[in-house]
């Protein structure tokens, strides 16, 4: 006997994204999807981050790593609310997941929200995780080609930010290539260029979030 | 390695439509696979297989529909099937154009052991 059902496998995945989606636009809380490989500077984006919006935002953070608690100890001294996921191997985090993140988070008291993903340039792409917006964090060591490669991830992205610039002059890095790699997966995709060791370039992430966070 | 949440939902619904059709045991699912999803079907079936040990699935097959990759220019409207990372309209060289296969991932449908084939 066949039984036809038709129906999207991720279902769960995507019902649960939605509802975190009404309910973080409820709060009015902003939302970032945070994706690179690992080692790119996610968490030290994030440090940078909240030092600088930390009073004029109320941020908080959801920390996914297969393992060890490293990341959520970096963000907790800056006194904002985080929790860690560890995913116990998983490479990519899902919306079940988030929720249960996010259960003792007060979110009509916060404005911003960064999801941490699992460092991986290719599962985070498949998971719809409620958030507002996707952006992808790449670094200078990791090299120019990553977006070719992992197209997939790119396209879905709503902004790149490049980390570790200060390293530029030491790397056979080609920016033009990624400028126009980029440009070709997709042309109105905006890349910001940052270190977040020296600081150069952070006032326009934070300007794009505080532009984010304040609505059209 | 997503393909094991993957085969998880996929085995999940499985067992759903066996309990709700007299709880047979499930002999076959086919599921659509974009090309766009990164799936690679022997993981999927791999894990697939790995999972549904010991439930109502167990033992069955796992038949990948894979569906090519297809976009449409924006520029021409001319439909194409992209066989590299960037998406060149073959009509007219454009490289905006929208997906309109290859984002599938669905189960199609469950085969119970009833004898009715």
């Amino acid at each position: 006997m066949e039984i036809h059902v038709v129906q999207k496998i991720l279902k769960a995945n995507d019902e649960i994204g939605q509802t975190l989606r009404e309910r973080f636009h409820a709060a009015g809380t902003t939302t970032i999807n945070l994706m690179s490989a690992p080692g790119s500077g996610k968490t030290s984006l994030l440090e940078a981050t909240i030092r600088s919006l930390g009073l004029e935002l109320r941020i908080a953070v959801v920390e996914g790593d297969p393992d060890t608690t490293r990341d959520a100890e970096r963000i907790a001294p800056l006194g904002v609310p985080v929790t860690q996921i560890n995913t116990a191997g998983g490479c990519h985090l899902e919306a079940h997941l988030v929720q249960r993140a996010i259960a003792g988070f007060d979110l009509e008291s916060l404005d911003l929200l960064f999801i941490e993903n699992v460092g991986n340039l290719v599962c985070p792409a498949e998971f719809d995780l409620g958030e507002t917006k996707r952006v992808a964090l790449m670094s200078v060591p990791e090299g120019h080609d990553k977006p070719a490669k992992y197209s997939k991830l790119f396209r879905k992205v709503d902004l790149v930010v490049l980390n570790k610039v200060d390293l530029l002059p030491y790397v056979d890095f080609d920016l033009g290539q990624l400028r126009c790699d980029l440009a070709k997966l997709n042309p109105s995709l905006r890349l910001i260029q940052v270190s977040c060791r020296t600081g150069e370039g952070l006032p326009e992430w934070y300007q794009w979030l505080c532009d984010l966070v304040s609505g059209p | 390695m997503h393909e094991f949440s993957i085969a998880e939902a996929v085995l999940r619904s499985a067992i759903d439509v066996a309990e709700a059709h007299g709880r047979h045991p499930v002999k076959a699912v086919r599921v659509q696979i974009g090309r766009m999803r990164q799936i690679v079907p022997d993981a999927l079936a791999f894990a697939y297989e790995a999972l549904s040990a010991d439930t109502m699935a167990a033992g069955s097959r796992l038949d990948c529909v894979e569906i090519p990759l297809q976009v449409r220019c924006r520029e021409c409207q001319c439909v194409f099937e992209p066989d590299e990372v960037f998406w060149t309209c073959p009509g007219c060289s454009s490289l905006e154009g929208d997906v309109i296969a290859g984002e599938e991932l669905i189960l199609e449908s469950v085969v119970l052991e009833d004898g009715e084939g």
